[in-house]
């Protein structure tokens, strides 16, 4: 896919995402505990964990849909929350679980939002178009996106981050509820995307599927970040999911239940 | 424990099974949102109410028929309470839903007949029978046969109410709880709203019918339908028309039967497709909502706050919620003033019709941000566009109601005859117009009330900051 953002020069070797001390407080729990992390230009980025460890609190702060207590979030050395205009302007967000305005079909929600972005028309037309086809929703094309099933609901959702072209993409759980053809034309576009020069960044509790794509991973657990490095390095010998099993401390139960087998 | 899977019981006796179900549906109403204060508050209204209801049986009336007239009345609203609250207080509020049970090995005649005897259990059923006894109470005065009527006569009252509202929740069981059911429980939620506030004026023309003598239309009304059944043989075995009492009697158990009858039909109906289109499934070509006609070709004009104009018109056309506040707009203005300026006389109510829908929805209309749950995420990634959406919203806002306000004040004005409101109109008309515009996006911003995600996301703990708007 091609690349409109500019400013590669300026940016020097600023990294796609740099977050510090990132810190989050709901009532007396903490959901994300001071997370510092670097993901340099270029890469494919898993950020891994269990339900609840806070992927989506952290992820949420760093793209600028939630004010954090504490730290700061840079996208291509740009603070999100000092410069928030000009931060938008390079990243396109796939958020986990959100509405949309629902009362559209895709087809208008694209073309709306080309609008707000003060893309040309016919820019805006085109890339409406390739984006429906490519995501295998033309044919839903008179069906508002409140009736559109939860895969669609993700790959319409997609199309909004990537409309503009962005130079990063933070994706929160982007393969869950999809089926496994659309997961592959999405695991195409993405890779397309980071051999461009793109940034990707996605949370996921799929291990596999985080082997598989990213060549990076961070391991969050309990709003901490307990690991974060290349795919081979945090995962050591053995598969990630041993290595995550380590690095959460998780307990397998195996007692319990006797009765059920009796 | 061993055995408890392999040699379980093939059909658990009848009595704990009732039994079970009445305690889930306590279980049920003590978890419903609101708590158990909420509870509190309801029963009190509906003690209250019911007890109002039963004094009315000790209103002294001249003759029989004024007597049938203010229980059938009573006995209809009862009725249209146990027929429409399931429907505005969805989820508990529909009690034991019978596709629960689909996967018990339960006999469906045994679940029937567990789950008609948890409906005639528990507090509503009891406040009713309290209301329907002003029947035993008012007969009381006439003598001894209108009371041995009155007895069953009531019993079989709340026997038809119990089981047409059975009837209504499993007829339309998957739906309610689904988007439609959502919907419709908005129409009939406006419509109580709008009676609750307005209907002050129906009553009154409805009081002057019955004040015209037991031969007016509504007083006839109230006797056709069954609601009014009761009373009516009540009366009747006071005149000692035994044919009418017990053709009003016989007609009531007949009634329930047929309604048992075709529960019986419905519950295996209903148990066969549990929870009918499961959220989020995907329907293409629907016929109303999501067809969108020349969606295709048509591109809006260029720039943000056209593309927020052209965004919100087709949200204010499609979504049902944002209709349903303009009909309560109109639903409410109408019957608090226009109603009553045609039935007594007060032509100089009509000017105002049109500022009072305005306002109202308005009131209605302003947590615009609120309302969408989490989907202000969408305008938060796309910088500097705040000033554009809050624009965009007011000016399809004023799009939408300024039409309506302003054929519905100089069309009133016009009939009306009242040559003094022009001038008074034409300033107030505009001032509301601009002032709710610039109030509803302020009260929206500054107050907003975080509802549900229209896909049933339920509200996160991750709230989604709110925009900082443009002084209005």
């Amino acid at each position: 896919m091609e690349q409109d953002g500019t400013g590669t020069e300026a940016d020097g070797g600023a990294p796609a995402l740099g977050l510090v001390g990132l810190v989050k407080r709901f009532g007396t729990t903490t959901a994300v505990d001071h997370v510092d992390l670097t993901v340099p230009p270029g890469l494919f980025f898993g950020l891994v964990g269990p339900n609840g460890a806070g992927k989506t609190t952290t992820l949420s702060m760093a793209v600028g849909l939630l004010r954090p207590d504490g730290g700061s979030a840079r996208i291509f050395g740009i603070d999100v929350w000092a410069d928030p205009v000009a931060a938008k302007r390079l990243i396109g967000v796939l958020p986990d679980n959100m509405a949309l305005p629902e009362r559209l079909t895709g087809r208008e929600l694209l073309t709306y939002l080309g609008q707000l972005r003060g893309l040309a028309p016919a820019t805006v037309a085109a890339r409406t178009q390739e984006l429906l086809e490519v995501l295998e929703l033309t044919e839903a094309e008179r069906t508002l996106v409140t009736d559109y099933s939860a895969g669609m609901r993700k790959k319409i959702t997609l199309a909004t981050a990537l409309l503009h072209t962005p130079r990063l993409l933070v994706l929160d759980e982007p393969f869950e509820a999809i089926d496994p053809v659309s997961a592959a034309t999405i695991r195409v576009i993405l890779q397309r995307f980071v051999e461009a020069g793109g940034s990707v960044v996605l949370s996921s509790h799929v291990m596999a599927l985080v082997e598989q794509l990213c060549d990076h991973v961070g391991v969050i657990a309990k709003g901490r970040l307990v690991a974060s490095g290349a795919l081979d390095q945090v995962r050591g010998d053995g598969s990630l999911d041993d290595a995550f099993v380590r690095l959460v401390g998780a307990r397998i139960t195996t007692e319990g239940l006797s009765w059920l087998a009796s | 424990m061993a055995g408890v899977l392999t040699a379980g019981p093939a059909d658990a006796p009848a009595r704990e099974v009732a039994g079970a179900l009445i305690g889930m549906r306590r279980s049920l109403a003590r978890n419903s949102p609101g708590g158990s204060g909420t509870v509190v508050g309801v029963r009190a209204v509906g003690l209250l109410l019911g007890i109002g209801t039963l004094l009315l049986g000790l209103v002294r009336f001249e003759d029989a028929s004024r007597m049938v007239d203010l229980l059938a009345t009573v006995g209809l609203v009862w009725l249209l309470g146990w027929v429409m609250g399931p429907i505005v207080v969805r989820g508990a509020g529909l009690g034991l839903r019978p596709e629960w049970f689909a996967l018990l090995p339960l006999s469906p005649r045994r679940l029937a007949a567990g789950l008609l005897g948890a409906s005639f259990v528990g507090f509503a059923p009891a406040v009713t029978l309290v209301a329907f006894a002003a029947l035993v109470v008012a007969a009381a005065r006439l003598g001894v046969a209108p009371v041995l009527v009155a007895l069953p006569a009531t019993l079989l009252q709340l026997g038809l109410v119990v089981v047409l509202s059975r009837v209504v929740v499993t007829a339309l069981g998957a739906t309610l709880s689904s988007r439609r059911g959502q919907e419709l429980g908005g129409l009939l939620t406006a419509v109580t709203i709008a009676l609750a506030s307005g209907g002050w004026s129906l009553a009154a023309v409805i009081g002057q019918q019955l004040a015209a003598g037991p031969s007016s239309a509504v007083a006839t009304v109230l006797r056709i339908l069954p609601s009014g059944w009761a009373p009516v043989a009540v009366a009747a075995a006071d005149r000692s028309d035994w044919p009418l009492t017990l053709g009003a009697l016989c007609g009531l158990a007949a009634l329930c039967g047929l309604l048992l009858l075709a529960w019986a039909e419905l519950l295996p109906a209903v148990m066969r497709k549990p929870g009918g289109r499961a959220p989020g499934m995907a329907r293409r070509g629907r016929a109303a909502a999501g067809v969108v006609p020349g969606a295709r070709s048509r591109l809006p004009p260029a720039g943000p706050t056209a593309a927020v104009v052209a965004k919100e018109l087709h949200t204010w056309r499609r979504d049902p919620s944002r209709l349903l506040l303009l009909l309560l707009a109109v639903l409410i203005s109408g019957l608090s003033l226009a109603v009553p300026a045609v039935a007594f006389d007060l032509p100089a109510a009509l000017p105002w019709v049109g500022p009072a829908a305005a306002l109202i929805v308005a009131m209605g209309a302003a947590n615009v941000y609120g309302d969408e749950g989490t989907a202000l995420w969408l305008t938060r990634m796309v910088p500097g566009v705040e000033r554009a959406d809050v624009r965009g919203r007011q000016l399809a806002w004023l799009l939408v109601v300024a039409p309506v306000t302003v054929v519905l004040t100089v069309v009133l004005t016009v009939l009306s005859g009242q040559g003094w409101a022009w001038p008074w109109v034409l300033a107030v008309v505009p001032a509301i117009l601009g002032g709710t515009a610039g109030l509803m996006m302020w009260m929206s911003v500054a107050r907003p009330v975080r509802q549900k995600d229209p896909t049933g996301a339920p509200a996160r703990s991750t709230p989604v900051t709110t925009p900082t708007p443009p002084a209005p």
